[in-house]
């Protein structure tokens, strides 16, 4: 039985890419609308009479300096002075060269989204390949060397760590950037996204990054740190005293729309959770002015939630959406673009494990398509080696594959679950039934699988029952064993009117089984 | 008012009261100091030729602007005479031997003219700015650009010891005489025991070579520390240009994200800090790739890196920034930059 993605649980945790990504798309902007000093009015005439007047490659340099430094790059005769140093590159410094080449380049609006066109399910294997992970982790320790006070460069070195999950060393940089840069908000945002990523029952890292935000002098001012203390303090079942102050700041006129959106967007979902969905849709269609991705993905599920907020993602104007495309393709059943927006989702993030969750379940569920579910769980168990719930996926996909020798060996690697929560044990206990029944090993299969549906009922788990109960019968009709009938008077209680897609699935696909079964008994 | 009607145009051939003979009429060739108000000429006296400033007097009446005081501009233009003259005598007083100052100032009278005094000042004659001389095309010359700078340190140390503040120190203010450089321009300069045209501003140098504070605006409220900061950056600035052929601030605006800019961006200099550090990171790798010669890499590097650091608390030497007293004492550069300077001297001899 699989463990499920969680389509009822999203937070508005910051995502964390690259420092150069996540510079280009705005996100570590100031928040202040406008600067307080005026600006200086730069003079660069000197240095253009004296580039036309010597025309040597140093003067034509001295002119790129002085236009580049006052932003002055507007006009012919630079230009010129840039293709004279690259006409005469022999007498020219390597700065001089690549100063020039920067400035012919000109600056154009920089589409992070170009290089995710080509990638899906089909693409993915090929981009998961820990080895230059490990070379960029090489070179960031090399440049920590020289510059060992760089938060930014443990903050990048951090994320390395986490993409091939060694999570000791990953927490271990992000510690040392958070000390060394503890009110900024590249540092505390990435931060929050590692510590919320690692956090399990048996370690505190959600009340320590809490804590950090909490008493950062930045978080009652910087929209984007207050959304994600909001978020953080949702998670830990906990009330933020930042609500009231975030409130003011989307209220302020002083921030711009796309500098609160995470913060409306945090505040519809606490008031979506626990106020009303009039005062929700009213913070969520603030965040919807000037969407990023992870707004406009938080948006995609709250509309879930509350059916007057649906949007469509593709109307908005926003980079590396990869994450509410996905939902809004899921809710619009169409599955394949799903799916390779999950891929893409994933590559944007490699250290998350939502979009492989998603994309597995979508893949093993609903279209049935277990190599690829495979190829995702894969993917998913680079970053997280030793993950039970994908470790539990992968087997689950694998036994239904009717490759249960596979699927042992991945529950072989399980040694103590004493660590995980009860629904992952009861995920792994029924996984084991499933391998068994697939192995020719019936009654085995069938204890472990009676012992997962009474779990879920010790948990008072429901709709984990009718998952567990459906998985069952399934098995149970494949054999033809004595005991459908009554599986199936088990199955016959489960709604029809479920709003799950994958109950659903699971019960028409059990029964269409079912019937199948009985027509072939009757012939 | 045209040239033939300005006496500043027409001295050619006068005999200056002191024996100075205006041999020539020096067309503009660079970025001359203080040619604004200027019209510059050779000339010569027992052997000796010097560059002469004639101040255009008449020059307010095409740069008056309405809404400006032609009285405003008139005061700006005999500041701006005065200070550098005695700025310069109370340099010369005081043994400063590694900046250009005026030779000699008067004022020359040449009749016919509807105003026909003409102030001028007088200085050594260079061979050029050191843009002249920078030549990338081969081998750097090592020796030649070490000894360069350190002139220049040893003229920046000598300024400070008298408490004054060049502001100023860009290539194009670096002059070149017999193989010696030279600190031109005190024009823009601070000096703390004079009134000067600039000493109640933040900063009176070319922005496009100012430090990455006062990009952002970012002002430091102690005169002393701000002043020399600033001209501390300003050499640091020096050896990137020496080396890479580039200014410091455009090596740096290369390696920040536009996002982050100065005319972008809105928020406090102290929220850019991890920023500016990450782009200071980057700017110094790519100065090093500039260097050729693997003995003086890194001490040329590491030299950048403290005389440019883009916070002011943090530039200068750490033995200075970590003790009492000026971080922004020349000493320990003048010093650093004497050893590498043998050490190059020291390579061409055993080649």
């Amino acid at each position: 039985m699989a463990n499920l993605f969680e389509h009822k649980d999203r937070r508005v945790v910051p995502n964390w890419r690259s420092f150069g990504k996540t510079t280009v798309l705005g996100e570590l902007n100031s928040f202040k609308l406008n600067t307080e000093f005026s600006q200086i009015e730069p003079n660069i005439d000197d240095y253009i009479f004296d580039w036309q007047i010597n025309k040597t490659v140093i003067h034509a340099a001295d002119l790129l300096s002085a236009a580049i430094v006052n932003n002055k790059n507007d006009n012919q005769l630079i230009n010129e002075a840039a293709d004279f140093i690259l006409e005469n590159k022999n007498n020219a410094s390597k700065s001089q060269i690549s100063l020039a080449c920067k400035i012919l380049d000109k600056p154009i609006e920089k589409d992070l989204s170009e290089r995710f066109t080509e990638i899906n399910l089909d693409t993915l294997p090929s981009l998961i390949n820990p080895e230059p992970v490990r070379e960029k982790i090489r070179v960031t320790k090399e440049l920590i060397k020289s510059f060992p006070y760089n938060p930014i460069l443990y903050v990048e070195l951090s994320r390395f760590y986490s993409i091939i999950g060694q999570e000791r060393q990953s927490i271990k940089a992000m510690q040392t950037a958070l000390h060394l840069a503890p009110n900024n908000r590249f540092v505390l945002r990435s931060a929050t996204r590692l510590f919320a990523h690692f956090n399990y029952s048996n370690n505190e890292y959600l009340d320590f990054i809490h804590n950090i935000l909490r008493k950062s002098p930045m978080t009652s001012i910087d929209p984007w740190l207050t959304s994600a203390e909001i978020s953080i303090a949702t998670i830990r079942d906990r009330t933020s005293k930042f609500m009231k102050k975030g409130i003011d700041l989307i209220n302020s006129k002083n921030i711009s729309p796309f500098n609160f959106t995470e913060l409306a967007s945090s505040i519809g979902t606490v008031e979506l959770l626990f106020g009303g969905t009039k005062k929700s849709r009213e913070f969520f269609n603030k965040a919807l002015i000037s969407p990023n991705d992870n707004s406009l993905a938080q948006i995609e599920w709250a509309s879930t939630k509350d059916r007057q907020l649906d949007i469509d993602p593709s109307h908005f104007n926003v980079k590396m959406n990869f994450e509410a495309l996905a939902l809004d393709n899921f809710q619009n059943d169409q599955y394949d673009l799903a799916i390779d927006n999950a891929a893409k989702w994933f590559i944007d993030m490699p250290f998350s494990k939502r979009p492989i969750m998603f994309g597995s379940n979508l893949a093993t569920i609903i279209l049935k398509d277990q190599a690829k579910s495979i190829s995702f769980l894969n993917a998913g168990l680079t970053s997280h080696p030793n993950d039970p719930q994908l470790i539990n996926n992968l087997a689950y996909s694998l036994a239904l594959d009717n490759k249960p020798a596979e699927a042992f060996d991945q529950l072989n690697k399980i040694r103590n679950v004493t660590g995980y929560d009860e629904i992952t044990n009861i995920c792994l206990t029924a996984t084991k039934g499933l391998a068994f029944f697939r192995s020719g090993f019936v009654d085995p299969g069938r204890q472990l699988y009676i012992e997962a549906i009474e779990e879920t009922n010790h948990i008072k788990n429901q709709e984990l029952n009718w998952i567990a109960i459906l998985n069952y019968a399934r098995e149970e009709i494949l054999i033809g064993s004595e005991y459908v009938s009554p599986v199936m008077d088990a199955v016959s209680k489960i709604p029809t009117n479920c709003n799950d897609v994958v109950i659903n699935t699971l019960r028409k696909d059990v029964i269409e089984l079912f019937e199948k079964h009985k027509q072939e008994n009757m012939k | 008012m045209i040239m033939k009607d300005n006496a500043a145009h027409n001295l050619l051939n006068l005999t200056l009261p002191t024996g100075w003979l205006v041999k020539k009429k020096v067309e503009k060739t660079d970025n001359q100091t203080g040619s604004y108000f200027s019209v510059c000429y050779l000339v010569e006296k027992e052997g000796e030729t010097c560059f002469m400033k004639a101040f255009d007097i008449m020059k307010f009446n095409s740069i008056s602007l309405p809404g400006t005081s032609m009285m405003d501009v008139m005061n700006d233009m005999s500041t701006a005479y005065k200070y550098e003259r005695d700025l310069s005598t109370y340099c010369s007083k005081k043994h400063v031997t590694k900046v250009s100052f005026v030779k000699e100032a008067g004022e020359a009278i040449v009749n016919g003219y509807s105003f026909s005094i003409v102030p001028y000042l007088i200085f050594d004659l260079a061979e050029g700015d050191i843009r002249k001389k920078l030549d990338f095309s081969a081998e750097l010359d090592y020796a030649w650009r070490l000894k360069s700078i350190h002139d220049v340190a040893v003229g920046l140390k000598q300024l400070h010891a008298i408490e004054v503040s060049h502001q100023d120190l860009k290539p194009s203010n670096v002059l070149v005489f017999n193989g010696e450089s030279k600190i031109g321009d005190l024009g823009r300069s601070m000096c703390r025991d004079m009134d000067g045209p600039y000493n109640k501003e933040v900063y009176t140098g070319d922005w496009t070579y100012a430090p990455p504070e006062l990009m952002y605006r970012y002002y430091e409220k102690d005169w002393i520390k701000r002043v020399y900061a600033t001209d501390c950056y300003l050499l640091g600035s020096l050896i990137v240009f020496y080396f890479a052929g580039i200014s410091m601030s455009a090596l740096l605006r290369k390696h920040i994200p536009d996002n982050f800019s100065w005319e972008k961006w809105t928020g406090t200099f102290d929220e850019l800090i991890p920023y500016l550090e990450n782009g200071f990171a980057f700017a110094l790798n790519e100065f090093e790739t500039n260097i050729t010669r693997d003995d003086l890499k890194g001490e040329l590097r590491q030299l950048v890196e403290h005389l440019c650091n883009p916070f002011p608390e943090k530039r200068g030497h750490p033995k200075n920034v970590l003790s009492a007293g000026s971080n922004f004492n020349m000493e320990r550069f003048v010093t650093k930059l004497d050893v590498l300077k043998r050490k190059a001297e020291l390579s061409i001899k055993n080649f």
